[in-house]
């Protein structure tokens, strides 16, 4: 696969909508990580982040279906048109894994949210997409 | 003798609806050869989007055999398949499949992407599809911002840049005024004539069949050269 099919792809998902539901919520997330630490807050916010993901892939539903449609039209395989979904939306969750680098860097955290955020996507990708 | 582009042997396609196995397709035979400009005419639902989709490696049949140039479509994998879409076979659907938010030149770009052609040799492609296809002014526009007819130029552009042996047209005109849609069927009529490319077009509007050579009507599954 063309990398530059897969910078093009993660430069739309920056142009996306979702992009900017996520982005304000990055800013928030700081402030709550960091004026409320503690465990609560962290388990409250890994929950929120999932969430907030998934509303962003939501908000994007027709843009992500218009991506795969052009990109099996052309002819990208399976496998490659996975990856670029992969890569759209973790362009998102690496974002928020930087709020968690600057608001609180714990390597637990961080790989739950990486983690959780991957067989989340993984789910999303199988029932909503890969089955159009 | 022509080349046979496309045979198609009793071809059949069910859909499961309401609990019930429908049959979409009902054992279609066609011969295809280069140079053909085919119609297929048709009411809504009688099948002619699902028999573009089979040909094109998008749909698999439930039997039957589709050979194009060559290939037997019914023995490739999905990877062998998607690869025929970057060399072999083109297909436009009929909302276009489209980014919007991707420029002309973003949109057409794809397939030589896909096909991993360098750089320089995809500009010097891409300006000649462009031009060719009247659209090169409209290069850095992005699609959202272009017309249907416009819009099916691109779709066209981006199906003719990588010289398909077979191109395949879903409705090209359902979403046009007439005069947009000749200059559309005009098109693909001069497509035809200076690549000698085989054009399959499926349409529900009768007036697309006198732009075509062979004529073809599919009624409840069943295709007849008319």
């Amino acid at each position: 696969m063309h990398y530059k099919i897969l910078i093009k792809t993660a430069k739309y998902s920056i142009k996306c909508n979702g992009f900017n539901y996520i982005m304000l919520y990055a800013f928030s997330l700081i402030l709550y990580i960091i004026t409320c630490p503690g465990n609560v807050t962290l388990a409250i916010s890994l929950i929120l982040s999932i969430i907030m993901l998934y509303a962003s892939i939501l908000s994007d539903k027709l843009n992500i279906a218009q991506l795969i449609n052009a990109y099996n039209i052309v002819g990208l395989k399976r496998k490659e048109i996975a990856l670029a979904f992969y890569i759209f939306v973790n362009i998102r969750i690496l974002l928020i894994t930087m709020v968690y680098i600057i608001a609180y860097p714990n390597f637990t955290v961080i790989a739950y949210l990486f983690v959780l955020s991957n067989i989340f996507i993984a789910l999303v990708y199988h029932f909503s997409f890969q089955r159009g | 003798m022509k080349d046979i582009i496309v045979t198609v042997k009793n071809l059949w396609k069910y859909y499961n609806y309401m609990g019930q196995r429908i049959a979409i397709l009902k054992g279609v035979n066609v011969l295809l050869y280069r140079g053909d400009v085919a119609c297929i005419y048709g009411p809504s639902g009688a099948g002619k989007t699902t028999f573009l989709k089979i040909l094109a490696g998008l749909e698999r049949p439930d039997a039957g055999e589709i050979i194009v140039e060559g290939y037997n479509l019914t023995l490739l994998d999905d990877d062998a398949l998607a690869t025929l879409r970057t060399t072999i076979v083109s297909y436009i659907p009929q909302d276009y499949g489209l980014i919007d938010d991707f420029t002309v030149y973003e949109n057409v770009e794809l397939p030589l992407l896909v096909a991993g052609i360098p750089e320089e040799e995809r500009r010097v492609i891409l300006l000649e599809t462009l031009r060719y296809m009247g659209i090169v002014e409209k290069m850095y526009t992005k699609v959202k911002y272009l017309s249907g007819g416009e819009k099916q130029r691109v779709a066209i552009a981006r199906a003719l840049v990588v010289t398909p042996s077979l191109l395949l047209a879903d409705e090209p005109t359902a979403n046009l005024d007439w005069e947009n849609a000749k200059r559309v069927l005009e098109l693909f009529t001069r497509i035809n004539r200076d690549f000698e490319t085989t054009i399959t077009i499926v349409s529900h509007d009768a007036r697309v069949l006198e732009f075509a050579n062979r004529r073809f009507a599919l009624y409840d599954g069943v295709l007849k050269e008319v």
